[in-house]
């Protein structure tokens, strides 16, 4: 008689294995919502309005360090294998000088637009100056930020994921306490500027620790020294990275869309009931990505190696295990409404009623977000970029523009708060029949 | 064919009971070679190729800000790339239809379909580490301390791989025919008794 491996993710194991990029995703979203927590109780309502409105414009120049992250991160990668470790250290040095220059540069435009474009985005009077104010300062550490996307990038490539955690906990944890520090202790009219303090003194940490770790003699793969200018490097790294660039712009134009209907449709208060939606909407995705993070490795094998069975093991199990979380999230959502409205508005009367109306209507994208999720993460981990792509591309900017354009139309507000549902119901459907279509070619 | 496989805990002497084994019973032998055969079906560098390999980074951190999300998942894919490559030349070492030891790799797991016979190898700490002391003396001598950190960083990570190549625990006693703990025994004293009974199962 032959041993018999115990050789398949059971539903237990699967769960085990997926719990640390679960559990870490859920990290970095929650110190997103310490920030907003802070603001809108401590700093109040007007604060809290301006911030969510101006968020998406600050957020876009981000993305620079997204771009040379990944894509520079696949060349360093490359050129690591080849061997040649003094040129892969050249160009890890060329990416992180030219993003920090671009960084300082973003920040000056930045700045300059910054008054035009809150404009632009509907705000006025006290909302606009809090948008500067916030703009302003935030946008001071724009050359850190743009460094920390780019090393947590590069942290995996030398080796170092744990120095990549560290520097997170490390950025999060300054911005918290910060928060809970200036936000409370200030007075009242410089607290919003303290919450702006606090998230770049984050940014700063997570831009600087790296910068200084690397600089130094340290035990990683890479190290800052000399380089060359290599255009030819930089444009291909651009275009490596194009598609974060791509999901990360849409993301922030479709947030200033919502913000432009939501003032037109609910005035102010929309900007803030969206936002603590938006807040508890971020965890809830953690736990979706996390997952499809965790899996996509496994996935990825099983496909390569031919392992068929295994693979439909894996997709089934995964899309039972999506059906009974969503299910599980919506009737939580449901029933948290208020309690979670009451940690960010409690307030006011008014945002109370408008958020937990609001919510109950928007925690139905609950019910598809994961698959839709699962979905473009689980073709990625084909190597069907392609497929992956469209469905991110489509479901997180044309069915989200399509639906907060058109649906307001027809019910106002409900479908300002009904379009991410719709959207996310639209990409699900889409997932499931490229699940279907493909389903030859990979034997799934 | 005979197949023998041989999961062992990091200075344990799993190694080198595989080396005496294939002498003794004729068989070829692969531990490394496995890597270098790798590499050049990838062209790469072999050292790059270990160090992937042997990396204990199996998740990226990813990082979330208002909802913008950045993952390096091409270093995972690179990785994924590898150890399919792996896996396809332990098959054609097998496929060879050779007698044969093999190391690691989680061989046991890829190669099932040919019922190899299994072996864990595992000892107590201090046995351990005195074998890790002899090994590296004289060329780069650690403390206890950071050997004992090494031994369980690249357990768990052997741990780690197994687990995502099949779901299966690493260790687990149910898996395997013969488990052998080191810790009282000259290697090369063992080696008669192991290969006796590989043997035997053999003939069964």
């Amino acid at each position: 008689m032959s041993i018999q491996l115990s050789d398949h993710f059971t539903y237990k194991k699967l769960l085990k294995f997926t719990l640390p990029s679960i559990a870490m995703m859920i990290f970095t979203s929650i110190y997103g919502v310490v920030d907003g927590f802070f603001v809108s109780n401590f700093a109040g309502d007007i604060p809290f309005k301006a911030v969510n409105l101006i968020m998406p414009f600050l957020m876009i120049f981000g993305t620079v360090g997204f771009i040379f992250g990944t894509g520079g991160t696949a060349i360093v990668a490359n050129t690591l294998g080849e061997g040649d470790r003094e040129k892969a250290n050249r160009y890890f040095s060329l990416f992180v000088y030219v993003v920090f220059v671009l960084g300082i540069f973003f920040a000056a435009v930045g700045m300059i637009f910054l008054r035009p474009i809150a404009v632009m985005l509907g705000a006025e009077g006290a909302i606009l100056e809090n948008c500067v104010v916030y703009g302003r300062i935030v946008l001071c550490a724009l050359p850190f930020l743009v460094l920390q996307f780019l090393f947590q990038s590069f942290f995996v490539a030398a080796e170092k994921p744990r120095m990549g955690l560290f520097v997170i906990v490390a950025a999060g944890v300054t911005n918290m306490v910060l928060d809970a520090v200036l936000v409370t202790a200030l007075p009242q009219e410089y607290r919003l500027a303290g919450a702006a303090i606090a998230t770049a003194a984050s940014q700063f940490v997570g831009g600087f620790v790296p910068l200084v770790y690397f600089f130094r003699k340290n035990t990683s793969l890479f190290r800052l020294g000399k380089t060359r200018l290599d255009f030819r490097a930089l444009v291909k790294a651009c275009i490596n990275g194009s598609s974060e660039f791509m999901s990360n712009v849409s993301m922030s134009i479709v947030g200033m869309l919502y913000n432009v209907q939501l003032l037109k449709y609910a005035g102010e208060d929309g900007i803030a009931a969206y936002g603590v939606m938006m807040y508890v909407s971020f965890i809830f995705a953690a736990v979706f990505i996390g997952y499809s993070i965790g899996t996509a490795p496994v996935i990825s094998y099983h496909n390569g190696a031919g392992n068929h069975r295994e693979l439909k093991g894996i997709l089934k199990k995964s899309l039972i295990l999506l059906t009974f979380g969503s299910v599980l999230m919506l009737v939580a959502a449901e029933l948290l409404a208020r309690p979670l409205a009451l940690i960010f508005v409690s307030y006011s009367e008014s945002l109370m009623e408008m958020t937990v109306y609001g919510f109950r209507i928007f925690a139905f994208s609950f019910l598809f977000m994961g698959f839709a999720i699962f979905g473009s993460g689980f073709f990625t981990a084909l190597n069907d970029g392609l497929t992956s792509a469209l469905i991110s591309f489509l479901r997180s900017l044309v069915f989200q523009i399509g639906a907060v354009l058109l649906l307001p139309m027809i019910w106002e507000i409900e479908g300002v708060w009904i379009s991410v549902v719709v959207a996310d119901l639209m990409a699900v459907i889409l997932s499931f029949i490229f699940m279907a279509v493909k389903r030859k070619k990979y034997h799934y | 064919m005979k197949i023998i496989t041989i999961s062992r805990e990091f200075g344990s002497g799993g190694r080198e009971l595989g080396k005496r084994l294939a002498d003794r019973l004729g068989f070829d032998y692969y531990d490394s070679e496995i890597i270098s055969a790798v590499a050049k079906n990838s062209g790469l560098d072999p050292h790059y190729v270990t160090s992937r390999l042997e990396d204990h980074g199996w998740q990226n951190f990813p990082v979330t800000f208002r909802g913008t999300l950045g993952s390096s998942a091409y270093m995972q894919a690179s990785k994924v790339q590898l150890l399919i490559e792996q896996k396809k030349v332990i098959e054609e070492i097998a496929a060879l239809g050779k007698d044969c030891v093999i190391v690691g790799r989680n061989a046991d797991v890829l190669l099932q379909t040919y019922n190899p016979f299994r072996i864990f190898v595992c000892a107590e700490t201090e046995a351990k580490l005195r074998r890790c002391r002899e090994r590296a003396s004289g060329r780069e001598a650690f403390s206890d301390k950071e050997l004992l950190r090494r031994m369980k960083e690249i357990d768990r990570a052997r741990a780690k791989t197994r687990e995502f190549l099949s779901g299966s625990e690493w260790g687990d006693r149910n898996a395997y025919h013969l488990t052998v703990n080191t810790s009282d025994w000259a290697i090369k004293a063992l080696v008669p008794a192991v290969a006796d009974f590989a043997s035997a199962w053999f003939e069964r």
